[in-house]
């Protein structure tokens, strides 16, 4: 038991925390300046990788999931795969119905901010 | 195991160890986690359906959000797991006044937060956006527009019950610092209250590109 609990003794040091932290603005300021340019779908691809890359930081260090025994790991992989069963089947769905099927918005130009 | 309790006061008698019961409880919290981003994916779900049903709509109405609001709580929100987590590592290190210090100004940056939130929907209303029926902005009358703003006030309040909670756990979690009750050797209360602000501020991670962000 205790030997596959290792990080009940092991404490990470104060440095990975703010080096954690500096990354995380970084990419917070990467995402802002993502929306004052035209990048359409490209950005929002980008942004959902950027909040991905963050998220996944703060649950491997923040919340030391990176420390801690497989189990834990399992949890948190099995709840991302059903978020993406949900998200993805759905939209999938939604995504690929022919015209007539669904009354859609207009296309308008949207301008810079 | 009489021994053992007295040398270990939080062990509960069904574990043999705190180490297996430091296990289980991280466990159980994960669980609890996993189970409230499906909740939140649910409605990143819908989100996500009603912009491809509504065209360039959703990314109109987006540019009527405040993106500084926004990213000032992206900030801030980012910046209290910081000082949570360093809450909790001063803790370890037996030094509890700068884990309260940092469990306070935790708080603090919560309140700060939902300030912002506040004066930003004030602003929001003063320009006629409210949700569903209540929609009423002239410059964006367009079907779906109303939508876009009903899914903007229910996931940023849901989210903001959720940092309301949040700083309960970690008030709570002061209290238990301040007392002794949570201590170096046996931070598993601190641990996982952090553990639920940290889930606070990665459903806002996904928020703000979502809701702000729309191109």
């Amino acid at each position: 038991m205790e030997s596959s609990e290792l990080s009940y003794e092991h404490h990470p040091s104060l440095v990975r925390y703010v080096i954690v932290w500096l990354a995380l603005l970084v990419l917070t300021t990467l995402t802002w300046r993502l929306a004052y340019g035209d990048h359409g779908t490209a950005g929002l691809v980008i942004g959902m990788l950027i909040a991905t890359t963050k998220a996944t930081l703060v649950a491997l260090f923040f919340m030391h999931l990176w420390d801690q025994s497989g189990v834990n790991r399992l949890v948190f992989v099995v709840a991302l795969v059903y978020a993406g069963i949900l998200m993805g089947l759905t939209v999938t769905d939604v995504a690929t119905r022919f015209t007539p099927a669904v009354a859609r918005g207009p296309t308008l130009p949207v301008p810079k901010r | 195991m009489t021994e053992a309790t007295h040398l270990e006061p939080h062990l509960a008698h069904h574990y043999q160890s705190l180490a297996q019961q430091t296990h289980a409880a991280r466990l159980g919290m994960w669980v609890f986690l996993g189970s409230e981003a499906l909740l939140f994916a649910a409605l990143f779900t819908g989100l996500t359906v009603y912009r491809t049903l509504n065209g360039s709509v959703f990314a109109l109405a987006s540019q009527h959000l405040s993106v500084a609001f926004g990213t000032a709580n992206t900030f801030v929100l980012i910046t209290s797991s910081f000082t949570v987590v360093l809450s909790l590592h001063f803790l370890q290190a037996g030094r509890k006044g700068l884990s309260l210090f940092f469990l306070v100004f935790t708080i603090a940056l919560a309140c700060a937060f939902l300030t912002i939130k506040a004066f930003e929907w004030l602003h929001d209303f003063s320009e006629g956006i409210f949700p569903g029926p209540y929609y009423a902005q002239k410059e964006l009358q367009l079907p779906g527009a109303a939508m876009f703003y009903t899914f903007y006030y229910l996931m940023t309040g849901l989210h903001g019950l959720h940092v309301v909670a949040g700083m309960g756990v970690l008030a709570w979690c002061t209290g238990l610092v301040a007392r002794g009750d949570c201590h170096a050797g046996y931070e598993t209360p601190l641990e996982l209250g952090a553990m639920y602000w940290h889930l606070v501020d990665i459903i806002w991670i996904f928020l703000y590109p979502l809701l702000y962000l729309i191109t």
